[in-house]
Parts: C-alpha cells; structure tokens; sequence
C-alpha cells in the first residue's frame, strides 16, 4: 500500500504559491523513490511510494529559498510549506 | 508464478500516437532448458555490453558495434540462493589496484577530494567516508576557519542545555533542521562510538554534543517542559552543518564531454498533471534508460503523459537541445507488481532527436559479488537540492548487494532517480545499476543482473 504527501508551497513572507520549486523527500521511515516533485502555478505537488510513518519533506525554490516540514503519514489533507530566503550583508569594519 | 521466470515488457506510446499499451511476455533465458555442456559459458563469466564514445568534438558519425558477451550458465544468477552480501571493512578500506577505477572520472573536478586507502571507509556498522572530522581538525582547514572558531564556543554552550529538562525538545528540534547528509554522518558516528573513550581536547565538545543529539532526540518530550527558543534551534542547527556537513559531492559543469553528456536532465509530465525531475542516460543511441517511477507512476495517472530528455544540461544551458520522448517501456515487476527491484524502465526518442548527433552510451555489466563488493562506482545526476538544472557526481564504493539491488553511501536527493550507477571494468565504463530509492540506511539501485541486463539490451536496439 502506498500513501501521499501532497500540499503546496508558498513564499514565507508573501504567502504566494511558488511555482517550479523541487519537492523530495529527505528522511523517513525507509526508502523512497529519489524522484523530485515540481510545483505547479498554485505551488502544489504531491510524492507517492510512501509507506505510514514521519516523512521528512524539503522544498527548493528556484530562486534558492528553501523550506521543510516533516509529515506523518497517512494524513487526508494538504500540507502547506513555507520558502524563505536566506539574506545577509557583509560585516563592515 | 514466479516473477523470475518471466521478463514483462510493457509499452506505452504518448497520446498523439493513439496512447496504446501493449503487454507481451517472455520467457526468462534462465528457465529455459538447460544448454548443452559445449554452448555454457565457465561460470564465472560475466555479462557486458561495450562503452561506445559517441561522435566526437566535430561530430563525426561512426557508430562502434555492440555486441553481447557470452551468456552466462542458467546456474549462476544474482536471483539464484544468494542473500544480503555486504563488503567487509577490510574491502571498503582497500585502495583499488589493478584497473582504472571509476573515481577517475571525477578527480579533475574542481572540488572533488579522493579518500585514500585506509582511511574514510568503515565496516558495515556505518560508513567513514562519512567520517566526521574531529572540531580541532575542523578548525584547522583552511577557508572557514573563522566561521568555525566563532560557532564553537557557541556548541560548547549547548552542551548543558541538551542535558536539561528541554533538551530531547532542542535535540529533536536541531537534528530536524539538519541536511539529510548531516544526520547520516550523526547517527553513523553514534553507532561508532566507543563507551568510555572520548577525543582529546575541542574535539570532545563535537563529540559530546553528538551523543546528546543521539540520545536525546529519541526521549519523550516532558509536557511541562516550556517552549524552546526557536533562534536557538536554528543557529545550533547551523553551527552543526557548518562544522559537519560537507557536502562530497562536486558540480560537473563540462557536461558535453564524455561521460556527462549521457547523462539527461528529465521533465515528466503525468496524466495528473503533476510534474516531476529525474535522470536518464543512454543506452542506444536513441534510447535511455531511468527508474520505472519516472515512466509510470500508480498514483499520477500511470503511463507519463510527456517526458522532456535534456542531454548534458547544465544549469540553464541544453548543450543539445531537447527532445521528447515518443514511446516508454517498463516491465510487469514494475506496473504490475510494484516491486522496488523492478523499477526501472527506458524513455524512446524519435530518430532525429538532436539534430542526428550520436552522444554515445553507457556500458552495461552484470557481475557477481565478488567483483562489485567494495568497487567504487560513481553516480551523476540532477538532484532537487540543486537548481533545475546542475549536474552532480560523487563516487563511493558499493558497500551491499542483495540479488536484486545494490546499495551504496552516495549521496543522493530526490531529482536523481534514474541515474547510472557505473564502475569501471577493463577501462570501460559499466553501469551495474540504476538508482531509484533513497534512505538514511543506504541508497540503492535495481541491480543489473542478467534478466535485467537482457530487458536493456534488447531496449537499447530500439
């Protein structure tokens, strides 16, 4: 038997889908398959060929934010994850 | 029946040919009445199909035959009595000596470092290559050595907030925010840790919090226990990665030389609609082969509807254009059974696909445990930590075998799926798997035996 994460993916500090971003699992309970998820316009996706137990689900966004959630399965809603950009400036003496 | 005995082939043409789907069934060489003593190949003969280059720089066309080796007996088969096979450390830890190995392929890449013989492989309790380096020594490299003097103190100060009342929340908290690479190396490092000895001097701060980590991310949370500071979470969660987490994987950026431009970038496209990333790479001069999830999908409508193949793209460059595929193939342990061993299948591309350029294939080999255990193959492909494109490469050796995959410690992200698993034999480059599944115990390949070896074979013609 195989379950879903299926959701969708917004920019942390707008709230706007965010289409394109790479979806992968990158920790569970055992295997799978090393296949990456592409957002759509509305920023949804969904992984299959999990088995019951926390998955843990990272996103890339395409413009380098990035985001993760982890997600126990079986679960019958969406799950929404969250991008932000890392942003910095340089020290100054 | 038993799924052995039979090679399922089953096809599927996209929607603009009419969206057919044929099954046909054979029978597998290895049920077949045995050969005559005079027609059996010895027993320890393996089966290979030769590299080709593919056209040169000027792309001058001259196609070198493919032919197959000898057949092996009907009595020797990855599937015939042989269980989990793992490498000993002994193997892991010895240098290749003989033949050209494999990593050769990546040590002229910028960023790429060999680990020598002897050191950075483990026993089968967990792998050093993923060996972590000890916080003096970690201080020591060059680069970032400021960025690490300035987080230890910080890690130091940690220490006695993991051994309080909060600290399976914060060990929970900060393991995970951790890259999957970073947690391997804990828990590896966990497993091979000795009671009692302890590392001399800063070292024993990275050590201690490691076993904090370890122990305390498996406690039950106390529901007394107050929120944690999530800033806290978070630099710890950094400061970890920065000191831990190297990342052994190297960017391959000239992607039009030969191996990389095998290896295709994918876009797949399912009857849901959903669209998803992974590798294929070549086989036959028109055809790749990738995992079976990246043709056929039970969950997303079955058959992909469109597969974009983009050879060599790197970054948001497509050295050769693109092109779509025009016909899919897997086989029945795969749409039918579902079975993870059975995952692979092949992507068809129409003849004219890149301007009628021949960009080479992959070898492919079928070998017995005894060659594979602890040969060091390299893995290239598009991972989905990485911008749609990049591709990346790592090599390790093959640390495990059942009879019908391979495992290894190659680091590997969801995008990768599909990626030739290849060592080299002879000078050639064989693929000996086809990588389609990740986990923190080891990624792993569908093995190419024999009725594997056969399946691609005979795609590879079309």
């Amino acid at each position: 038997m195989s379950d879903e994460v299926y959701g969708r993916v917004v920019d942390g500090d707008t709230g706007q889908p965010v289409e394109d971003a790479s979806v992968a699992i990158v920790g569970g309970p055992g295997p799978a398959p090393d296949i990456a998820a592409l957002t759509d316009a509305d920023g949804r996706f969904a992984l299959s060929g999990l088995g019951p137990g926390r998955w843990s689900v990272r996103v890339h966004g395409p413009d380098g934010s990035e985001g993760e959630v982890e997600v126990m399965l079986p679960r019958r809603y969406e799950v929404e994850i969250a991008v932000h950009t890392e942003m910095s400036t340089p020290e100054q003496d | 029946m038993n799924d052995d005995e039979f090679v399922d082939t089953i096809t599927a043409d996209p929607p603009s040919s009419g969206g057919a789907t044929q099954q046909s069934r054979k029978r597998n060489a290895a049920s077949a009445p045995a050969l005559p003593k005079t027609l059996q190949a010895p027993l320890d003969e393996s089966l290979e199909t030769s590299e080709v280059e593919g056209d040169a720089v000027g792309f001058e066309t001259g196609m070198e035959a493919v032919g197959l080796h000898d057949e092996v007996s009907a009595e020797l088969g990855a599937e015939g009595g042989e269980e989990f096979a793992e490498a000993s450390y002994a193997q892991l830890a010895m240098g290749e000596t003989g033949e050209e190995s494999a990593v050769s392929d990546l040590e002229s890449v910028e960023g790429f470092e060999r680990i020598e013989a002897g050191e950075g492989e483990s026993g089968p309790t967990g792998s050093a290559s993923e060996a972590l380096p000890d916080a003096g020594a970690a201080l020591r490299e060059g680069g970032a050595e400021t960025q690490q003097e300035e987080f230890l103190p910080f890690l130091a100060a940690l220490v006695p907030t993991l051994a309080s009342s909060v600290g399976p929340v914060v060990a929970k908290g900060v393991m995970s925010r951790l890259k999957p690479r970073t947690r391997k190396l804990i828990k590896n490092r966990l497993k091979q840790s000795k009671p009692g000895a302890a590392a001399a001097g800063v070292g024993s701060v990275l050590d201690t919090l490691i076993k904090l980590l370890g122990s305390r991310e498996n406690e039950p949370v106390n529901e007394s226990v107050g929120e944690v500071d999530q800033a806290l979470v978070e630099q710890a969660a950094t400061a970890m990665e920065v000191i831990i987490g190297k990342d052994d994987r190297v960017r391959l950026t000239n992607t039009t030389a030969v191996p990389w431009r095998r290896v295709c970038a994918l876009r797949i496209t399912f009857p849901s609609g959903k669209t998803y990333r992974g590798t294929g790479f070549f086989i036959g001069k028109r055809v790749l082969a990738t995992a079976g999830h990246c043709v056929y999908l039970h969950d997303q409508g079955g058959w992909a509807r469109r597969v974009e193949v983009i050879p060599g793209m790197n970054g948001a460059s497509k050295p050769y254009g693109s092109a779509f595929a025009v016909s899919l193939r897997s086989v029945g342990g795969w749409v039918q059974g579902r079975k993870p061993e059975s995952d692979y299948g092949c992507i068809v591309l129409p003849p004219n696909a890149f301007s009628g350029k021949n960009l080479g294939w992959f070898g492919l080999g079928v070998f017995s445990n005894v060659v594979l255990l602890a040969k060091t193959a390299v893995l290239a492909g598009y991972p989905g930590d990485k911008p749609f494109a990049e591709l990346w490469g790592m090599a390790r050796k093959i640390k495990a075998a059942t009879p019908k995959t391979l495992v290894y410690d190659i680091d590997t992200m969801g995008g990768q799926s599909g990626s030739g698993v290849y060592i080299k034999h002879n000078g050639q480059r064989k693929v000996v798997g086809i990588h389609n599944y990740g986990a923190l115990s080891g990624n792993s390949a569908t093995r190419v035996t024999k009725p594997v070896f056969e399946r691609l074979v005979a795609w590879s013609k079309l």
